[in-house]
């Protein structure tokens, strides 16, 4: 379970207040959406759950079943059970996709106290978790992101999330860039691993994704707080009019 | 003011000179081999070690980072003789400036001459241009006794790599060794050349290595320069380039306290190709300067030079290169580019790339950056659970991996990757 209580956010470097008491609950097992207008701090959001350095909290908390991560590591609070599917994925030439799937693997194997796995275990894993979306061999041999397409390192991000296995999956615009046949991939990879312990935050700007990964609570943010929670049909409502009524009428 | 200062000779200087007089007689070569070598040594006299006011020499001003001299090496020194880097490469052994380990079991086409044998009968020669940048090779050919020529037949592709190793002990001396290195025409050879001195210990060398790549012929030459912190080294690589060859060379620095290695390379023919890249990672106060001058004197010839630097704590890093394409020397290619990465407040870095072009019809470009690990490359590394030791390590390893993109599928592309992963896991672990 995620919660995230009265969180205040600005950046570290001009002070620019972004998040402004949010306050969200996600339940095991449940899928959250998160829409808003550009500017209403989505992305701010996301990456202060992961622990970006780029932002300083002034109030509030963030709590991983219970746990404050805000006093976590980036890398610890992957290792706890975080995932940040990235809006836009980084390109790192000179790392081998192999290598670095390998190494986040182990890291997160050894912070759970057990072994490394074993190249034929570990080929094998991905392999399958590969397949599943479509990414080729021959992809996972080029360095991390380099030369992928936008779809393919979308794509590749949901691969991770999957072998990684997380508690709580934030998928930041994962629809962006994607057209309808890449979207459908994702979508089924996320819908894969949704299960009674696993939950997802999906951030996105248009209603498309819900069609596919149907969430059960939707949330307007909006100047840096939630301005109204609804059930699927919210995103329905948004898609229809747009965000003006509903940001009016939360004023 | 039109007074011209004095310079005061400093104490090593003047121990240069002494020793000098006290040996030279008892150099080997001929009557010229001798008057070169005075020749050599009246530069020094005149000049002394090369400092800042040198223009080459503006960042390792040798008069303020080599205050003594040690004494000259007399014989080879008593040092555990590594195993090839390749399982089955042949070694050349030299230590502190003496050939222990010759000519035993080189391949067909291969031949070893003793440094003296060629000096004797003018084979080799140690005259040289007489200006005051040149002050590695001008203090090497006054001293140097021992060393060899190297010379692979016209038309011999020589498989199996072949290992110069050059050994500092643990005696604490001043040793000079030169190797000319001659690839026939149409000839192929791969070349380790490795230096190593024990940690600890403040020994001092020069090394010149000299190749001449014939007509047509393929060179490979991985140069390793692995050296203690008290260690310093002065390395001199000459490249002369005939018509329609093809040489690749890979510098790996893995540090001494000062290093200033240059790499001289002159197009002779046209059609050839070097490609010249450089790998150096630098940590505690080392110095480690890597000059590169590449002369284009003939047409149609192209060059890449690749540099990537990795510098921590007081260390410095210095990268010049200078290409210079003469008026003849028309639809030429030449492409440099430095990059470095700073892991202190308190590293340092110079990057100097020159080009000085006199014909109209060339493509010439060149580029440096220097900066620190990228933050968006790290968090994305961080988000994925990668501790962030690790997570340094990958990037860092990635960066400078780039180096050996010149060997790709090479054999010395695992070397120069193994070299890297040894130095950033040391290094990671002090």
């Amino acid at each position: 379970m995620l919660e995230i209580k009265n969180l205040h956010a600005r950046i570290a470097e001009d002070g620019t207040e972004i998040l402004r008491g949010v306050d969200l609950t996600i339940p095991d097992g449940e899928v959250h959406a998160i829409m808003g207008p550009n500017g209403s701090g989505k992305s701010t959001l996301s990456y202060v759950i992961a622990g970006k350095e780029d932002y300083e909290i002034t109030k509030g908390e963030i709590l991983l079943d219970g746990e404050n991560i805000l006093e976590m590591e980036p890398h610890e609070r992957a290792n706890a059970g975080l995932f940040l599917a990235f809006q836009y994925p980084i390109e790192i030439p000179g790392v081998a996709t192999m290598t670095f799937l390998r190494t986040a693997l182990n890291a997160k194997r050894k912070a759970e106290g057990l072994d490394e796995l074993s190249t034929p275990d570990f080929m094998r894993t991905v392999k399958e978790k590969a397949s599943a979306l479509n990414i080729s061999m021959d992809m996972l041999k080029r360095p991390l992101n380099v030369g992928f397409s936008g779809g393919e390192k979308k794509r590749n991000e949901i691969m991770q999330m999957a072998l990684l296995e997380p508690k709580m999956g934030v998928l930041d615009e994962t629809d962006s860039g994607l057209d309808i046949d890449a979207l459908k991939i994702v979508a089924d990879g996320v819908n894969a691993l949704r299960g009674a312990d696993r939950s997802f935050l999906v951030i996105t700007h248009y209603q498309r994704l819900l069609d596919h990964i149907v969430p059960d609570v939707v949330h307007v943010l909006s100047a840096g707080k939630i301005v109204k929670r609804g059930d699927k049909s919210l995103a329905l409502e948004l898609e229809a009019k747009g965000y003006a009524d509903i940001i009016a009428d939360a004023a | 003011m039109n007074v011209e200062l004095k310079r005061i000779r400093t104490a090593a200087e003047t121990a240069v000179l002494e020793s000098f007089l006290e040996v030279e007689e008892t150099l080997p070569g001929n009557a010229q081999t001798h008057a070169d070598r005075r020749m050599r040594m009246a530069l020094f006299e005149r000049e002394g070690l090369p400092h800042r006011r040198i223009e080459q020499w503006k960042y390792t001003d040798l008069r303020t980072l080599v205050r003594e001299i040690a004494p000259l090496a007399s014989a080879a020194g008593k040092t555990d003789v590594p195993a090839p880097t390749l399982d089955d490469a042949h070694q050349i052994v030299v230590i502190d400036g003496f050939v222990t380990q010759g000519d035993t079991g080189l391949p067909q086409g291969v031949t070893l001459t003793p440094l003296m044998d060629a000096l004797a009968d003018g084979t080799a020669s140690l005259s040289g241009a007489e200006t005051p940048d040149r002050a590695i090779d001008a203090l090497n050919a006054a001293f140097v006794r021992d060393g060899y020529v190297l010379s692979i037949a016209e038309g011999i592709s020589v498989e199996t790599p072949i290992e110069l190793l050059f050994l500092r002990s643990t005696d604490q001396t001043f040793s000079h060794a030169r190797a000319n290195i001659m690839v026939g025409e149409a000839a192929s050879a791969t070349i380790i050349e490795r230096h190593i001195s024990t940690d600890g210990q403040p020994t001092q060398s020069s090394t010149v290595s000299s190749y001449a790549v014939g007509e047509g012929a393929n060179l490979a030459v991985l140069r390793v320069q692995s050296e203690g912190n008290e260690a310093i080294h002065l390395g001199e690589i000459a490249l002369d380039l005939a018509a329609k060859s093809e040489t690749r060379l890979l510098h790996i620095v893995a540090g001494a306290k000062t290093a200033r290695t240059e790499t001289r390379a002159v197009f002779s023919g046209e059609g050839a190709r070097l490609d010249v890249a450089g790998v150096t990672m630098v940590a505690d106060r080392q110095h480690s300067d890597s000059t590169l001058y590449v002369d284009h004197l003939v047409p149609h010839c192209d060059s890449t030079e690749t540099f990537k630097a990795v510098i921590d704590d007081a260390a410095k890093a210095i990268f010049q290169g200078k290409i210079v394409v003469a008026q003849d020397a028309q639809k030429v290619d030449a492409q440099m580019a430095v990059n470095s990465l700073l892991l202190s407040e308190t590293a340092d870095m110079v990057a100097k790339p020159e080009l000085e072009i006199f014909a109209d019809d060339v493509s010439c470009a060149h580029g440096a950056t220097c900066g620190d690990i990228d933050e968006d490359l790290m968090f994305y590394l961080l988000a994925r659970g990668i501790p962030v030791n690790e997570a340094r390590k990958l990037l860092l390893q990635a960066f400078l991996s780039e180096g050996a993109e010149i060997f790709e599928d090479h054999p010395f592309e695992q070397l120069a990757f193994d070299a890297i992963e040894t130095w950033l896991t040391t290094h990671a672990e002090r």
